[in-house]
């Protein structure tokens, strides 16, 4: 009975609850474009509870079977494979290197796979890629897509590319209208996904 | 001319490095030097250690024996449906120095794996890249359950090894 007169205002306080978020910048670069894309997109969400973190605070070395046979795994694997556990929701602005993902990225993905696979079940993602060419890290979104969609098994339920960078975006805005409401319209996909799922 | 074979990856068990391996002895030339991915330190690519102390001599040195060659076997592991993060690292640095640094190197690729696939994904992205970075591959092959088709050095299954003959027949004729 109790729970059918709470039923209103019950409903409501779960779509305020703020839904837990990690989000990184797929790129260890002092100076990488993917963390103020990031940083931009963060900015939109609401009601969230983001857990923004430096890839560069999970540098471990190369992964190798052997390494992980003698040592076991790194703390850094384990805390970054513990925060994706955390988290319900999680964004990845995502850096190009030789189409591909940067190498920092990958071996993170790597060691944290090793703990468990598939690792994303069950979490939404929002996938954006950036760079300063035309394709915005078209080649990564592509590899990020299948990767964390297929064998991670990340549920992508929103995701963009960003090209030009540095001529769309200035001063921590984005200043081309149309990539504008297209990072928007992502954004609240993202968040509409998440609100449904705890309604 | 002087050939090269290297598996991409830095396990001491690797079974690419004993397909290439294999490879390179079918190949039957004189000499062809096996490289070790595990025998070069160098650390994941970073652009901010390139701006601030520029390339290592371990990089160099990797760079230089691929420069430095006129053919190249090179077998592909497969993590996470990719190729290794060390293969990765490794041809990011030395495309750093040289975008094009694979210019006019006529290659085989390869790829295995335990699972039924041979590491196909791995194949599929590591060929685009070498192109990318002005590889030309002139032929490829995968060889799928490694365990079940491979011992002591060699291609067990007859199919698959008949497979891997002509091929290496094909490679010959077009270096």
């Amino acid at each position: 009975m109790v729970a059918c007169n709470n039923f209103a205002s019950s409903k409501m306080k779960i779509l305020n609850k703020n839904m837990k978020i990690l989000a990184f910048a797929g790129s260890n670069s002092k100076k990488s474009i993917n963390k103020e894309l990031l940083n931009y997109t963060l900015n939109q969400i609401e009601n969230a509870e983001i857990d923004l973190v430096d890839i560069n605070d999970f540098e471990m070395p190369i992964y190798s079977i052997d390494r992980q046979l003698e040592n076991g795994f790194p703390q850094e694997a384990q805390d970054f494979y513990n925060k994706i556990k955390d988290a319900e929701g999680v964004v990845i602005s995502l850096a190009e290197h030789n189409g591909n993902f940067s190498v920092a990225l990958k071996n993170i993905l790597d060691w944290v796979s090793r703990i468990e696979m598939p690792y994303l079940k069950d979490k939404k993602l929002l996938l954006l890629s950036t760079s300063p060419g035309a394709y915005g890290g078209g080649n990564v979104m592509e590899v990020a897509t299948k990767y964390f969609g297929m064998f991670a098994s990340g549920e992508i339920v929103a995701s963009t590319t960003f090209p030009s960078f540095n001529d769309n975006f200035q001063n921590n805005e984005i200043v081309n209208e149309e990539l504008k409401n297209k990072v928007l319209a992502q954004v609240s996909i993202f968040q509409e996904a998440l609100t449904i799922v705890e309604a | 001319m002087i050939i090269k074979a290297f598996a991409g990856s830095n396990s001491s068990t690797s079974i690419n490095k004993q397909l290439v391996t294999y490879a390179s002895s079918l190949l039957n030339k004189d000499q062809i030097e096996i490289l070790d991915l595990d025998d070069f330190d160098i650390p994941t690519f970073d652009i901010d250690i390139e701006k601030e102390q520029g390339f290592s001599d371990e990089v160099k040195r990797f760079y230089q024996k691929l420069v430095d060659s006129d053919i190249l076997l090179i077998s592909l592991a497969e993590h996470n449906a990719c190729i290794t993060a060390v293969f990765k690292s490794y041809m990011d640095w030395c495309s750093r120095i040289n975008y094009k640094f694979l210019e006019g190197k006529k290659v085989f690729v390869m790829s295995t794996s335990p699972g039924g696939y041979g590491a196909k994904n791995s194949l599929e992205i590591g060929s685009k890249l070498i192109t990318k970075l002005g590889g030309d591959i002139l032929v490829d092959f995968s060889l799928p359950k490694f365990n079940e088709n491979f011992a002591e050095g060699k291609i067990t299954n007859e199919e698959l090894n008949r497979e891997l003959i002509l091929k290496i027949d094909e490679f010959r004729k077009k270096i």
